[in-house]
């Protein structure tokens, strides 16, 4: 329990020094913003104007602790433009986001158990090879390229998924699995590819592994000795390899938004960025910064789970 | 990015081509071609590629005067190609080479440091790298503008922990080593001892690292130029020709298939070139596979 | 029960292991001794389909009328367990380290029968006493990093022996081990073999272990069988030169198993070391590092036999013997 709690406060505390770090590249780089939203020919008296009225005249620890108050507060006031509150569209938008992150990191981790398996029992022969093969190609392969062949093929050729678009879940639960199906399976390619690769070397090693030999001299055939004992040693390195591929899967997720046009966090942030809503951007970077905190945080206990070895370690034992 | 560790100071012996493994050679001929594309591209083209031809707009994959086809603009597609993979190869090279030093450089100092500081950096580093290397682009994006400047800066940016992170671990194996004390003991200032016999041991992990990195720095520049943080027109990049071809997905859908086969032949040849060096430095530890 | 006739393992072209004859009678006990790479793990791990995937064999091995060579993996994994047990080498990475030892040993038993649950159970405490490990409780909860290395072997013996096989095959039971632990484990599986009426090979590198252990003793080395007989035989009065190499070359024998361990536990070493696989001498394998050789060494030696149960092959052996 302890050490579940200091894990909580090392999450919080990165994602804080995260936060100062993008508010500080931001106002560090930023230029003038009020003068880029008004263009080049705007009066020194506008400029100074807009920046009064956006806020951007005060003191950075003022900006910075009003962004942060307000960023757990519930309340980031409205866009540059005016046109939506920040804190709402970020509620709003998160669900698919997450729907879409996390249902590819679990398809790919599953994915990736049953696939790199299969590769390192077969790892001599044609079907073996293949697998592997397809998995090095797989991790050339750029998400949204493969969302932009999959939309071509599925929905314009063959028209069995829509080409984009997001039924929320909670208003039709099918209908949403169906209209994020081609998305988590664009953004699944890649990270079940790299994924696949690391189950199979570790699967490799599993199979040299002298228990393995025991379980096949109690009677056990030497691929049920595999999945009985090697799978959960397997596992391991999923979780391992998932915790490194998260900012991946972010990343992902933002281009597959905008492939498939779903109303998520990845969007907002692009609209932001061109609009120059500083604050917009800070606080959806420190949204998708909280993600990965926690999905890592999540993977953490999942390797405590697995690892009945690190458990003890941790423990002092 | 974890990595098997590399045995050090590991030099490849004298081979025979045929002895060299097929990921190295696959790889190797790739990037090589990309290489000359690339190079090619700033002596000859097939077409101009910012002349427009609207006559000819949409011809499809295997036409006479248009290998590849041309898009809505009537450009050549093969045309753009090339000049796109002059531009994925001066980003990710620019970026990664610079990082590389950079990171290299970090790391050596903090391997040579002491625990103390060691440690908060390594916690650093973990979290620097978990962040994804687009968001970085996009926050510069947001400040300093899109372009291919943003882009370079972010992908810097993101790949200093990774490179140091890299060079850590085995910069401090190998600073443990006895010649090491030796070195010490004769008077060898840390700075010598770092670049004459750290830096050695440890530049076959370095080189492998980096061939991982340039595939990485394509793959990424090539997002963001799809979401169009990246390089902008009239600089042609895969991405954007992507994004380009997306809109037009059901009068030609041809146009979407070549500028991602060149992607991911770009980075499967990275990919691959890495994998073949590490095998080559170290072959006992790919026999298992 | 068992009878080996010529068998021939080979591994990239070279032999391994080449056996005429080598047999087994119910409730005997043999030792396969000889130095590493002498190929004795080689052997047994055929006897159970447990050679690596590049080792290709000939020949007959058969194990109460069931010819094991060439079977199928399923044919021969329901073998394995039930009527051969194997107690491997190293125990601290023979179990499962994700496994709680009490499923291990289980399994062991689930594999060959189609008893409940209870009945089970209650056969893990069985087993578990019957290796004489305390607190069974513990013991069954426990991952096998929990416990040490002479605890882990006696689980692993456990296994070997939970579906009463007929036979069992250590392989250097004991090498890995602690000194201390090294006299009470051999202890164990000596008492376990008359106890269930088990038959055994035993095979080590230390001749004063097999000795203590087995009734009869087969020197190997190169994969030939270079001497068979009786073990006090064979360790007092032995015949081939390469015996009394290693006799002499083992510091002190253990007379009881109190002494075992009590000797160096290393490696016997005799001049030179064993070539490696394709680099032996032809003729006898010994010959380049034996200091009694003659001209006939250089021709293929074949198995003499004196005294109706004692075998060996050399062509110069020791003479006022057996």
């Amino acid at each position: 329990m302890r050490r579940f709690l200091t894990q909580a406060v090392v999450l919080l505390v990165s994602a804080l020094v995260g936060s100062l770090v993008v508010f500080a590249l931001l106002r560090l780089l930023g230029g003038d913003v009020a003068y880029i939203l008004l263009g080049q020919e705007a009066t020194q008296d506008r400029v100074i104007a807009l920046r009064s009225e956006l806020g951007l005249d005060r003191v950075w620890f003022v900006q910075y602790f009003d962004w942060i108050g307000g960023f757990f507060s519930g309340n980031l006031g409205t866009s540059f433009s005016g046109s939506y509150e920040i804190f709402d569209q970020i509620g709003q938008r998160l669900v698919p986001t997450l729907l879409l992150a996390f249902g590819s990191l679990f398809v790919s981790m599953i994915l990736a158990l049953f696939l790199g398996t299969y590769a390192a029992l077969n790892a001599n022969n044609t079907k073996g090879i293949t697998t592997d093969i397809g998995s090095q190609i797989g991790t050339a392969i750029p998400a949204f390229w493969a969302g932009l062949i999959l939309v071509v093929v599925f929905s314009v050729s063959l028209g069995w998924f829509p080409a984009g678009g997001y039924v929320p879940i909670q208003e039709d639960f099918l209908g949403s699995i169906h209209s994020i199906f081609l998305p988590i399976v664009a953004l699944s390619l890649g990270i079940t590819s790299v994924t696949t690769r690391f189950v199979r070397s570790a699967m490799l090693d599993v199979l040299n592994e002298d228990y393995i030999r025991t379980a096949m001299a109690k009677g056990q055939t030497r691929n049920r000795a595999v999945l009985v004992h090697g799978l959960r040693n397997a596992a391991i390195p999923v979780v391992t390899v998932g915790a490194l591929q998260l900012g991946n899967l972010l990343a992902g997720t933002i281009v597959i938004e905008s492939v498939f046009v779903i109303p998520g966090l990845g969007q907002l942030l692009l609209t932001a960025v061109n609009g120059r809503e500083v604050i917009v951007v800070q606080s959806v970077v420190l949204v998708i910064l909280l993600i990965i905190l926690v999905m890592n945080f999540l993977l953490d206990i999942a390797y405590g789970l697995l690892d009945p070895r690190i458990s003890d370690k941790r423990q002092g034992v | 990015m974890a990595q098997p560790l590399l045995k050090f100071g590991s030099k490849p012996a004298r081979v025979r081509m045929s002895d060299l493994p097929a990921s190295l050679l696959i790889g190797g001929a790739l990037v090589g071609f990309l290489a000359c594309v690339a190079l090619l591209s700033f002596v000859w083209t097939p077409y101009d590629p910012i002349e427009i031809d609207v006559r000819n707009r949409y011809l499809p994959i295997g036409s006479d005067a248009h290998v590849l086809g041309t898009d809505k603009f009537g450009r050549d597609v093969l045309t753009q190609i090339i000049m796109g993979a002059r531009n994925s190869l001066f980003v990710s090279v620019v970026s990664t080479l610079i990082s590389l030093v950079i990171g290299t450089l970090l790391g050596l100092y903090v391997a040579a440091a002491g625990p103390r500081l060691q440690n908060i950096v390594t916690r650093g580093v973990d979290v620097g790298v978990a962040i994804p290397g687009i968001l970085v682009a996009m926050v510069l994006a947001t400040a300093i503008g899109p372009g291919n400047a943003a882009a370079i800066t972010a992908i810097i940016i993101w790949f200093i922990p990774v490179s140091a992170r890299v060079v850590i671990g085995p910069a401090i194996q190998v600073l443990s080593q006895d010649y090491i004390e030796a070195a010490f003991g004769y008077g060898r200032t840390k700075l010598f001892v770092l670049f004459n016999h750290v830096l050695p041991n440890i530049s076959s992990i370095i080189i492998v690292q980096a061939s991982v990195m340039f595939a990485a720095a394509i793959l990424i520049e090539a997002s963001l130029s799809f979401l169009g943080v990246g390089a902008q027109p009239p600089i042609a990049s895969w991405g954007r020709t992507l994004k380009e071809a997306q809109p037009l997905m059901e009068i030609a859908p041809s146009l979407m298939v070549v500028p991602g086969l060149a992607i991911v032949i770009a980075v499967l040849g990275f990919n691959l070139l890495g994998d073949g060096l590490r095998a080559l430095y170290d072959p006992q530890q790919t026999r298992k596979r | 029960m068992l009878t080996i006739r010529d068998l021939k393992i080979t591994i990239a072209g070279h032999a391994v292991a080449e056996i005429e004859t080598l047999d087994l009678v119910a409730g005997q006990r043999l030792g396969l001794v000889g130095e590493s790479g002498s190929g004795k793990s080689m052997i047994v791990m055929s006897t159970l389909g447990l050679q690596p995937k590049s080792a290709s064999i000939t020949g007959s091995i058969n194990f109460n009328g069931q010819e094991l060579v060439g079977l199928s993996d399923k044919k021969m994994a329901d073998i394995r367990g039930r009527l051969i047990g194997l107690v491997p080498q190293d125990p601290t990475k023979s179990l499962n380290p994700t496994m709680k030892v009490g499923k291990q040993i289980s399994e062991a038993i689930v594999l060959h029968s189609n008893a409940g649950k209870k009945w089970v159970d209650q056969r893990v405490r069985e087993l578990i006493a019957n290796v004489r490990l305390p607190d069974p409780d513990r013991i069954l909860r426990s991952y096998p990093h929990q416990l040490s290395g002479g605890q882990q072997q006696r689980v692993l013996i456990a296994i070997a022996i939970a579906s009463n096989p007929a036979l069992l095959i250590a392989d250097e039971p004991t090498t890995a081990l602690d000194v201390t632990v090294q006299g009470e484990i051999l202890e164990l599986i000596l008492t376990l073999s008359r106890e269930l009426d088990m038959g055994l090979i035993f095979v080590s590198h230390e001749l004063g272990v097999v000795r203590f252990v087995c009734d009869e003793i087969a020197v190997i080395y190169g994969g030939h069988v270079f001497e068979v007989g009786p073990a006090q035989a064979v360790v007092n009065t032995p015949l081939h030169r390469y015996t009394e190499a290693l006799i002499s070359s083992n510091i002190a024998m253990p007379k009881t198993s109190a002494d075992i361990g009590r000797d160096t536990g290393a490696l016997q070493s005799i001049d030179g070391s064993v070539p490696a696989l394709g680099a032996f001498p032809d003729g006898c394998r010994y010959r380049n590092r034996c200091e009694h050789e003659i001209a006939e060494c250089a021709a293929p030696v074949p198995m003499q036999t004196v005294e109706g149960n004692r075998r060996h092959r050399c062509r110069n052996p020791i003479s006022g013997q057996g």
